[in-house]
């Protein structure tokens, strides 16, 4: 869906979007926290996040009897520690660089390298309370065919209003391994703007 | 995607404009599609509404179930350099373009070679802006229908490139397959550098 500018960015202080590395598969049974951007304690800027796009691809097929990971945007409150703090690059040159209003972190630190340390945070599998939306993985199931460009964009033009001590996390809800292998590669990138 | 310009494009813009790609081949690892700079002694400023990006791959070369699929990025950076002057498409034909906005193009014709310099960093994720993994056609079969599916990357959200500024489209970690083909559609506005655009930078300018 086409994102609109708001009335409420009249006042924006910074207008910014943020990219991901290439980000592996983490594997395991408990899920895989995927990318974050988060408000921190104290701030007296709201980050107001228009979109958030994420896409796959597979090089390894799946037996259709595994299912694929479900993708879930949680709302939280405290900040996910570890994984690869990211660059947020500014919309517009003259606007003045984001402070520390939104904290983009990611699970890679390189394309194709996770992060040393995983992102990581509490929020686990079966957390469907604090969950904005969520979506399927695609899954490449027989190898044969066309993949088409499919990224696709979680948050369909609706501005979610991150407060100080709120953020967003993308976390991947699976059990089982080969649900979500390290051969399988994730992007993200994030659009918001920040408001007094 | 459905873009609509708004009014204030509509009351200050000097001039609309798009530029289309050759169709360009793949090449090993890095290359770049095209690219749009705004030189530093340009009088106007560029707010990029709309990149679009589409991809084929013929029957003989088709990827295996273990290629990874190139990575098409947007990055917003300094100075490019290239060596394929693209045209500007005017929307209205009495617009007006500083001849500082220089559109580069990946390549000379349809179908050749990328021969223009790459440009400075532009693998550098600090940059970008936007990023989808490319399609691919497994080499296993051909069936199946390939729907219309170019990406429009930007989704409506405004880049402003200023004098010194351009907007770069790559194609990243390719694999190099014969009959691969990309084309891209850039499209922006210009206005002068004094003057305000959209209702999110009034507070600003």
């Amino acid at each position: 869906m086409a994102y609109q500018p708001s009335q409420k960015e009249a006042g924006a202080t910074f207008r910014g979007r943020a990219c991901s590395f290439r980000t592996p598969g983490r594997a395991g049974t408990a899920g895989q926290k995927l990318f974050s951007i988060f408000n921190p304690s104290g701030t007296t800027a709201a980050v107001v996040v228009n979109q958030l796009a994420i896409d796959i691809y597979q090089t390894a097929v799946k037996a259709a009897t595994v299912a694929p990971p479900l993708i879930r945007v949680h709302k939280i409150t405290v900040q996910p520690t570890n994984g690869t703090t990211l660059t947020r690059v500014p919309k517009d040159s003259l606007l003045p660089v984001s402070g520390a209003n939104a904290i983009v972190q990611g699970d890679a630190s390189a394309d194709g390298t996770s992060s040393a340390s995983a992102l990581t945070h509490a929020t686990a599998n079966g957390g469907a309370a604090t969950t904005f939306t969520q979506e399927f993985t695609p899954r490449l199931i027989t190898a044969a065919g066309y993949e088409m460009f499919d990224r696709t964009e979680l948050l369909e033009g609706k501005e979610i209003i991150l407060r100080a001590s709120e953020g967003l996390l993308v976390f991947l809800d699976y059990t089982a391994a080969t649900q979500n292998p390290i051969t399988d590669m994730w992007m993200l990138s994030v659009d918001w703007y920040e408001i007094p | 995607m459905t873009y609509s310009p708004n009014r204030r494009e509509k009351s200050v813009a000097l001039g609309r404009y798009r530029t289309a790609s050759f169709k360009m081949p793949s090449a090993f690892n890095d290359h770049y599609l095209q690219g749009i700079m705004n030189g530093s002694s340009s009088l106007h400023k560029m707010i990029i509404k709309m990149i679009k990006v589409d991809f084929s791959i013929n029957g003989s070369t088709r990827h295996v179930v273990g290629d990874a699929p190139g990575i098409i990025r947007v990055h917003k950076m300094g100075t490019i350099v290239g060596t394929n002057i693209g045209t500007k498409v005017p929307k209205d034909n009495v617009s007006i373009s500083d001849s500082n906005i220089i559109v580069y193009n990946g390549n000379a014709s349809d179908g050749a070679s990328n021969s223009g310099s790459p440009a400075p960093n532009y693998t550098n994720i600090t940059e970008c802006v936007a990023q989808e993994f490319a399609p691919r056609l497994f080499a296993t079969t051909a069936i199946g229908y390939e729907m219309f599916d170019s990406i429009e990357l930007l989704e409506g959200a405004n880049i402003v490139v200023r004098p010194g500024e351009s907007i770069l489209v790559a194609h990243h970690g390719a694999p190099a397959l014969a009959g691969l083909s990309l084309s891209t559609i850039i499209e922006w506005y210009e206005v002068l550098n004094d003057t305000p655009v959209d209702v999110d930078y009034k507070a600003l300018e």
